[in-house]
């Protein structure tokens, strides 16, 4: 998949992931990796430009004595997550024209 | 690796962020590994699925990077939009200015066209001063990438050195403390063998001893017993004859009785030293054969437990 493509994929993943909940790093990879492969280091960028453009808000809390870092979707992030499903038709019918004019191509 | 020198590997290849943001890294990726370890994991098999801390760091500062391009990029365009929004109400202001200073004039109005054309040109400027900040910009920008991209490439190539170095001597140092433990390990085997044999040698020295110093004791009180026993039946004869001799004589008679006593009593003690001389001669033996036994036994015993050991 083009990485920027991706990029902006696993962006809204991840803000659909703490859509219902708060969550934490592991569970944030854990819940979005059999969708799409997501690892580690490519989270981090992707929460701190979240978090950048006030779409998630953080708190840490102690878990088994430790500090865990929580992250929660903001009023922001649940509208960047209408604002790309309303884009879905026209991405589809980009998609749509693209393929038809790759036959097209092909045929040629 | 170990978690602390994939740590310090990242830390490296970082150093060129702000001290807080290296912080918020590093505490992202130890959470991380507290949440995998507490699920089971093993720290070998998280430090793999980090990947290696070279690709992670590049990763991270071509973000770092390209937020800091973008940041600039952002600044400029908003000159420049600025500069836009400026062209014709600038015009109509200063011609505004200008009437206000110089009058109302029919002249005025002919004044506009100067202003129109001065603006058009102050915009030109605008635009020729933009298409050159913005080359400007990507020259800086490619440059700065180009050293930065380089200036990381010889870090890495530096590093890798390094961790090569490292190993070979890591290497080096396990094969010689190797060797050293092997060395040891013989030399301390060749020891007990030594003391194995010193000791067998002094055990049947000690046994031989022994049984020469019992022995001859024996054979003494054996030899004293049959003297003894000889004497008491030379007395006993003596005892007999005088008593013989000296029958018509009380006083006589008397003293054989008394040598006969003194005889039985001699040749008594003397039997019982011969029985006690031969007891101990026996004893003797069979000692000295059960100490030699014992031995052989023990290392009959000692070589079945190494031949067990071995199997």
């Amino acid at each position: 998949m083009d990485v920027q493509i991706k990029k902006g994929i696993l962006e809204v993943c991840v803000l659909a992931a703490l859509k219902n909940e708060e969550s934490y790093g592991y569970k944030i990879i854990s819940d979005i990796s059999p969708i799409i492969e997501i690892s580690e280091s490519t989270l981090y960028p992707i929460l701190k430009r979240l978090e950048s453009l006030g779409y998630l808000t953080t708190r840490s809390a102690e878990h088994n004595g430790r500090l865990r870092k929580y992250y929660m979707i903001t009023l922001a992030g649940k509208a960047r997550i209408r604002e790309f499903t309303s884009e879905l038709d026209q991405i589809t019918r980009v998609y749509d024209f693209i393929c038809r004019e790759d036959n097209k191509n092909d045929k040629i | 690796m170990t978690k602390y020198e994939w740590e310090r590997e990242l830390k490296k290849n970082i150093y060129r962020l702000p001290p807080d943001e290296i912080a918020r890294i590093l505490d992202y990726y130890n959470e991380l590994f507290e949440d995998k370890s507490e699920r089971g994991m093993s720290e070998k098999e998280i430090v793999r699925e980090f990947g290696n801390p070279f690709d992670v760091a590049f990763k991270i500062m071509s973000e770092f990077d390209g937020d800091a391009e973008k940041d600039a990029a952002g600044t400029g365009a908003q000159a420049g939009a600025d500069a836009d929004d400026v062209t014709d109400g600038d015009v109509e202001s200063a011609q505004n200015y200008l009437s206000a200073v110089f009058g109302n004039g029919s002249g005025a109005a002919g004044a506009d066209e100067p202003f129109k054309t001065a603006g058009r040109a102050s915009a030109g400027v605008g635009e020729s001063f933009k298409a050159a900040g913005a080359a400007v910009d990507k020259a800086v920008n490619a440059a700065m990438n180009a050293a930065a991209t380089a200036a990381d490439r010889a870090s890495d190539a530096a590093l890798k050195a390094t961790g090569k170095a490292v190993d070979a001597a890591s290497r080096a140092t396990d094969a010689a403390v190797k060797a050293a433990q092997k060395a040891a390990a013989d030399i301390a085997r060749t020891a007990r063998k030594s003391v194995k044999v010193s000791a067998r040698v002094v055990l049947v020295l000690s046994v031989v001893l022994f049984a020469v110093i019992f022995g001859s004791v024996a054979v003494g009180v054996l030899a004293g017993g049959a003297g003894l026993t000889l004497a008491g039946v030379c007395g006993f004869i003596a005892g007999v004859c005088e008593l013989i001799a000296g029958v018509t004589e009380l006083g006589k008679g008397a003293i054989g009785f008394v040598k006969i006593g003194m005889g039985v009593a001699a040749a008594g003690l003397g039997i019982l030293l011969v029985l006690a001389g031969d007891a101990m001669a026996k004893g003797c033996v069979i000692l000295t054969k059960k100490l030699l036994g014992g031995k052989k036994n023990e290392k009959t015993g000692g070589e079945k437990n190494e031949k067990d050991s071995a199997q």
